[in-house]
């Protein structure tokens, strides 16, 4: 069950909502959160039954590790404990995701079969990191075992986070004034849902079919076609994914529940160092706390040489968390490179001022780069595409602009094209609007706390919605699914 | 409070008002609805558009070219200056057998054929590519009765016209009636209108075919078809349609594909008594925009050359065009 669907959003959300808040009104909170847990856990088989003892078990182990991490007399030292948990996590994460990657390029001689990847497993597992180094650097508090499932399964962000700390969600479930049905939350809950819906709907679908056939098609692609084909990928990657993250953020406001934001106009950024901070922000908090700081601890001392080393192999791990394949392992590699780079500079051009459009440019132009090495199916895929990208398949342009066989550029070498047709400006369109919405446009943090539930917000909000629904029957899976 | 209840009411109203548009419009004419008495739905509907071309033709159409897109670029006046038969094209979008089956039924019922060239594609035989929706709206559903075959059970208005695209068709229903011009799809014979010339590259991405498997119905109606012809004294001219040698060489890259395509050459051949087959690497000699404006769409060019190899044999590739003449499938 999607978040844009129609059995989401006129069954499922209303009354999981309603379950709630009548719960609570009754004062039977515990109740309240019981139904919250069958609700996640109904969301979840919607998609497949099958994968739910694997989810259950791996609750169930954490729970029991967490318990005993934070219990002033464990009956095993915490550290053999956090250890344990780490490789039974990862472990399993390791297993599903890489078992017949590994397989595959050592040429081994067992047949595997096909491990499909239990949905949500890779955020699941990262969650259940985090809620277990937290228990042990002492910063969770123990609680039941009601909440910790609450925590463990809440339906928003199981399938694709944000990744969402302990005590970030389980103490707003104490709060008794969230147990009340807030009409200025909810309203803002819509809003946020909202605005997430369009995203994904008319925006990221608009693009994922300009992306899909571009990457199909790498072999033959000239210069502006993978050109498009790899903007609209950045694009579809942004919207579906930022889109996703919004709808949970404006599901949880509605639930009275704070999650963290997952995007903070990442494409304003003017340095790779400053897109991080900005992109898939759970994510890049669980890289900086669990894994570049850890490894830096591994290292003898801590030198500017040693914490770029340990930037380099955070961002490959990153690079590797995302799936099984060289693409992904190229492309956390291209990003810890870049973020060493970026960290030299910075340190030797202290107190000179980098020009803020340069800046700018070469970041956006770096990740739309490296975003062709996410979306590639083989490495080959993507080297076709930087072949093209670089001109070296030519140049086809359309007949535009009074352009003609004699012209200079088309003497040079160039191929003139057809017209213009409806499609192209269509693209071209969406490219402007895309870029002027990531480059001018608020962001969800800052129109949450611009927000006004006025009739005028709500018209807009309700037509927007109504064109969504609209867009329901061309949908596809969000891009993060299948990580 | 108010904001919610705003929200809500705005949404039930502005979706109403949309889809009441939609359906007033009627874009695809699946409701046989025109409330404000437009003069043209926008919407190219070749299996209504040329069947009332037929209809209301004073012509003694004897020869006619049947398939898919894939056929709408062959020219009639070639088969004519061949063979000095009145020749009509009855290429409609997306054709299966059912579309071949109806349209040969339509023809054979207003007039007495002697020849029909049928451009047979090769999902039409997978029995996971659906039969075109349109087909069962259009008046060629009535040459139908006789077949019995699974009708989608998406035909109501709420899967076609509760979308974005149904809404931008129904926005272009109104410009054209109200500030442009309506066009004529076709020219006449059913031709195919003058286009630009393609861009390249060739596009490859037209059909995602896996799963394929051999529909066994419609390989039922392909006999039948053929047995229609044989008693009516028609002369029926099969060939595969052709594919771009990029789209051939994706196919063949997967074993199973690549097998099911052989096998539909060899299943037309034992059942059309033959087939000429331009669905194999032969294509290689002729992968240029000169020859293909995609894919799976022949340019006009091509398809004069196509028309030639079949009426005319004369000298082009040897593997391109071949003649199968049947096996064990």
């Amino acid at each position: 069950m999607l978040f844009n669907s129609f059995a989401f959003i006129f069954c499922f959300l209303p009354v999981t909502l309603a379950g709630f808040f009548v719960f609570n009104k009754f004062d039977k909170n515990q109740f309240a959160k019981c139904w919250l847990v069958g609700a996640s856990l109904f969301f979840y088989c919607f998609w497949t039954l099958k994968n739910l003892p694997i989810i259950m078990t791996l609750l169930a182990v954490n729970y029991f590790l967490g318990r005993e991490l934070h219990s002033l007399q464990p009956r095993w030292p915490k550290g053999i404990l956090l250890k344990l948990g780490l490789i039974f996590n990862i472990g399993i994460l390791c297993f599903f995701k890489y078992a017949n990657f590994f397989n595959d390029i050592s040429g081994s001689p067992f047949e595997l079969g096909k491990l499909l990847l239990p949905l949500g497993l890779s955020f699941l597992v990262l969650q259940q990191i985090t809620y277990l180094m937290d228990a042990y650097e002492g910063m969770s508090k123990p609680r039941g075992l009601l909440d910790y499932l609450v925590f463990g399964t809440f339906f928003p962000y199981l399938i694709a986070g944000p990744i969402t700390h302990y005590e970030e969600l389980v103490p707003q479930l104490e709060n008794k004034e969230n147990f009340k049905f807030s009409p200025d939350r909810f309203s803002l809950g819509i809003y946020i849902f909202t605005m997430g819906l369009a995203k994904k709907v008319l925006l990221a679908e608009s693009f994922a079919s300009w992306a899909n056939t571009g990457f199909e098609e790498s072999a033959s692609l000239h210069f502006f076609a993978a050109w498009k084909a790899s903007l609209a990928y950045t694009f579809q990657l942004y919207f579906d994914f930022s889109g996703y993250s919004e709808m949970a953020l404006g599901i949880g406001q509605m639930l009275n529940l704070e999650l963290p934001i997952n995007f903070n106009s990442p494409f304003k950024s003017k340095s790779i160092i400053e897109f991080w901070t900005r992109w898939h922000m759970s994510l890049s908090r669980f890289i900086t706390t669990y894994m570049f700081t850890p490894i830096v601890r591994l290292m003898p001392s801590i030198t500017f040489t040693n914490s770029m080393v340990a930037t380099f192999l955070a961002m490959l791990i990153v690079g590797v968390w995302h799936g099984a394949g060289w693409t992904f392992t190229v492309y956390g590699g291209m990003h810890g490179l870049a973020l060493v780079i970026n960290h030299i500079w910075k340190k030797k051009r202290k107190k000179k001022k980098p020009i803020p459009f340069f800046g700018w440019f070469l970041t956006f132009n770096f990740v739309n780069i490296t975003f062709v090495m996410f979306r590639a199916t083989s490495l080959e895929n993507a080297l076709q595409v930087y072949k093209a990208m670089l001109g070296l398949n030519g140049v086809v342009i359309a007949k535009i602009f009074g352009l003609s066989k004699e012209s200079a550029l088309i003497k040079s070498g160039w191929k003139l094209g057809s017209m213009l047709k409806p499609d192209d400006y269509l693209v071209l369109i969406l490219l402007v609007a895309a870029f002027v919405l990531i480059l001018k446009a608020k962001n969800i943090p800052e129109l949450s706390k611009s927000f006004k539930p006025t009739t005028k917000t709500a018209v807009f909000c309700a037509m927007i919605f109504s064109l969504c629904l609209f867009g329901f029957n061309r949908i596809t899976d969000f891009i993060y699914f299948n990580f | 409070m108010k904001f919610i209840k705003i929200f809500f009411l705005t949404a039930v109203l502005v979706t109403s008002i949309l889809f009441g548009f939609v359906l007033s419009i009627d874009p695809y004419n699946k409701l046989g609805i025109n409330v404000f008495n437009f003069a043209t739905k926008a919407v190219d509907f070749p299996r209504v558009n040329k069947f009332n071309m037929l209809e209301h033709s004073k012509k003694n159409y004897e020869a006619f070219i049947i398939g898919s897109s894939a056929a709408n670029r062959y020219p009639t006046k070639v088969v004519k200056d061949i063979t000095g038969l009145e020749t009509f094209n009855y290429a409609v979008q997306s054709a299966t057998p059912e579309d071949y089956y109806a349209i040969f039924n339509h023809i054979t019922h207003r007039s007495h054929p002697k020849l029909v060239i049928l451009s047979f594609d090769f999902y039409g035989l997978n029995k996971f590519f659906p039969v075109e929706d349109m087909l069962l709206i259009s008046p060629l559903k009535k040459y139908l009765n006789d077949v019995d075959f699974e009708e989608q059970k998406n035909l109501g208005p709420y899967k076609t016209y509760f979308t974005l695209e149904a809404l931008g068709d129904s926005y272009k229903v109104v410009w054209v009636n109200l500030f442009g011009h309506a066009n004529h799809s076709f020219l006449e014979n059913g031709d195919y209108f003058k286009e630009p010339p393609a861009v390249p590259p060739i596009k490859i991405s037209q059909f995602p075919y896996p799963p394929f498997e051999f529909d066994s119905n419609r390989l039922e109606l392909c006999k039948k078809l053929k047995k229609k012809a044989d008693d009516l004294g028609v002369k029926l001219i099969v060939f595969t349609s052709p594919l771009s040698y990029e789209h051939w060489e994706r196919i063949a890259k997967n074993p199973e594909l690549l097998k099911n395509l052989e096998d539909y050459k060899i299943k037309l051949a034992n059942i059309f008594g033959g087939v000429y087959d331009f669905t194999n690497k032969g294509a290689k000699n002729f992968n240029d925009i000169k020859y293909f404006g995609d894919s799976t769409h022949p340019s006009v060019y091509f398809s004069e050359m196509i028309l030639k190899r079949l009426l005319k044999p004369e000298e082009m590739d040897g593997e391109f065009g071949r003649f199968v003449s049947g096996g064990v499938p």
